[in-house]
């Protein structure tokens, strides 16, 4: 069922807003962020289901502000579809023993990795934590020092910081216990 | 919807991990409740998840996964959601204000799941503002409707869990678990608190027991939320409400080995977690330390001590700190996540 946003608007500003456990309402010119005896408002608002089909509903912020929360058509659904079960293969399966060597050499070989994204970047330090937990410092020196090549030019305005030092961490630590045992 | 690729199968329930069939049996095959470890924002992932797996824990959460990011946004699936092989019984909870999008987000997870658990009691404004959480209690006719259309569509090869707060009148809740029963739903997780209770305020039983009693549905199984910190507290509060199940939450991130009859968390809980996270990879760095603050609070570790683990800024550091304050031992190490109290080092390594 898809309604004229005016209509739908409209029928939203003027909704009562039940508070929680009794018949009372505010009206929705309060705003959301007063107090009311020292305790922020409690009010309830009901999401407006501007499309059946889609998903598309109008809410009300923390802000007072209504917005709408875009649908998603099928198309757009089945491309997520498409996505998920071909290319990710559903969710992130990490299984025990699933971080080796040989799919660190690939992986930073991949130069489609876009190492902007935090998640990529935490995936790839992964291997570096696991190796440096495990006492295994020479494949932590081999993982952690391409991967400080890699993460550095990413460090706009000193935003990767401490994933950085961590790095150097990792390498300086990993470098002073070789020194001293170097079988490890 | 038709789709040019082959969904995945359902995975198979089966009387290992099918929850519901779980929270129906074990007070007959294990003489006690169902035992599960609710969802927690952040920190229900899937390193944590194991490690109570380890002790007695027969059913696990994740944390609350918008619906709407997941179905529309890969990066969101790859922060949100990661599971393994041992992962089972999962319930992935589910924060959702609308039909269509729990029909999709449904379609997506059942394969790798167990079931899912409706989130109807978060009570985090930015959410209840959206129509999520603890405001779907106010609105049944939406719970209610999502329930059916769920069950209407995969019937028995999806369990579908609702999760609620307590109404300020009870009877409105006893109205609502009716109607949830009603549109199909397989059991109810009731946390015995209303949606503005603080959670310094003692869990409310006799609410809880008050619906037990006096749902129309006896069948359908109800499991008990909120301050269960002990194996006693879990056995007090089945025995008093007469549930199926009791689900700890704040109690198990402090002491993830509660239900196993620990009374504080044991050294082999940290061992263990840090073991899963290192193995699972992809942790944030603030959840890793917290879940340590929590635990080695718990064990009653010095606030010295607790402080300097919280000025820590990595996970490298992090580690380097527990190998030279404690015996951490490492998986195939001799009495590896068997020790109980913490074990501290009498010397100081050199690095």
């Amino acid at each position: 069922m898809l309604r004229r946003m005016s209509e739908l608007v409209s029928s939203f500003s003027g909704l009562h807003i039940a508070s929680a456990g009794s018949k009372s309402v505010v009206t929705p010119s309060d705003n959301a962020d007063l107090t009311k005896g020292g305790r922020r408002n409690q009010a309830l608002t009901k999401p407006i289901t501007i499309d059946s089909n889609t998903g598309e509903v109008l809410v009300r912020k923390t802000t007072g502000k209504t917005k709408v929360r875009r649908g998603q058509s099928a198309e757009e659904y089945k491309e997520q579809l498409r996505q998920y079960f071909l290319e990710e293969k559903g969710p992130t399966r990490t299984e025990e023993d699933a971080l080796k060597m040989e799919d660190f050499d690939l992986l930073i070989e991949d130069e489609s990795f876009d190492y902007a994204l935090k998640q990529v970047r935490q995936k790839m330090v992964s291997y570096a934590q696991k190796y440096y937990y495990e006492r295994d410092y020479m494949k932590c020196l081999k993982v952690s020092e391409p991967l400080l090549h890699k993460f550095e030019p990413f460090n706009k305005k000193n935003k990767i910081r401490r994933e950085l030092e961590e790095l150097r961490y990792m390498i300086e630590k990993s470098k002073a216990r070789l020194e001293l045992q170097p079988s490890r | 919807m038709s789709l040019s690729v082959q969904l995945p199968t359902a995975k198979k329930l089966t009387k290992k991990n099918d929850p519901l069939h779980i929270i129906k049996t074990r007070s007959q095959t294990h003489c006690r409740p169902a035992t599960i470890a609710g969802p927690m924002v952040r920190y229900s992932k899937l390193a944590f998840r194991q490690t109570c797996r380890q002790y007695d824990v027969d059913i696990v959460y994740t944390p609350m996964i918008l619906a709407r990011e997941f179905v529309r946004n890969g990066h969101a699936r790859m922060a949100d959601f990661t599971t393994c092989d041992e992962d089972s019984p999962l319930i992935v909870q589910v924060g959702v204000n609308n039909v269509p999008d729990l029909l999709k987000f449904t379609e997506m997870v059942y394969p790798y799941c167990d079931g899912i658990g409706i989130n109807c009691g978060c009570p985090i404004r930015e959410q209840v503002r959206e129509g999520i959480g603890s405001a779907l209690i106010y609105n049944g006719e939406l719970l209610c409707d999502m329930v059916k259309a769920v069950k209407d569509k995969y019937r028995d090869s999806v369990r579908l869990e609702t999760k609620i707060r307590i109404h300020d009148d009870v009877k409105d809740t006893v109205k609502l678990c009716d109607d949830l029963c009603e549109a199909g739903v397989d059991w109810i997780t009731v946390h015995g608190r209303t949606r503005t209770t603080r959670s310094s305020v003692p869990v409310n039983l006799d609410a809880i027991k008050f619906i037990r009693e006096n749902m129309k549905y006896q069948d359908v199984p109800l499991v008990a939320n909120g301050d269960c910190f002990t194996l006693n507290d879990c056995y007090r509060i089945s025995e008093y409400t007469k549930v199926d199940g009791v689900m700890a939450v704040r109690g198990l991130l402090c002491n993830p080995a509660l239900f196993d009859g620990y009374d504080k968390c044991p050294w082999g809980a940290v061992e263990l977690f840090v073991h899963y996270a290192m193995q699972f990879g992809g942790l944030p760095y603030q959840l890793l330390q917290h879940h340590l603050y929590t635990m080695l609070e718990n064990m009653g570790l010095d606030k010295l001590l607790l402080k300097e683990l919280m000025e820590i800024k990595n996970t490298a550091h992090l580690i380097d700190w527990l190998d030279e304050m404690f015996v951490l031992k490492r998986k195939g190490d001799p009495g590896f996540s068997k020790v109980v109290e913490m074990p501290f080092r009498d010397s100081q390594p050199k690095i």
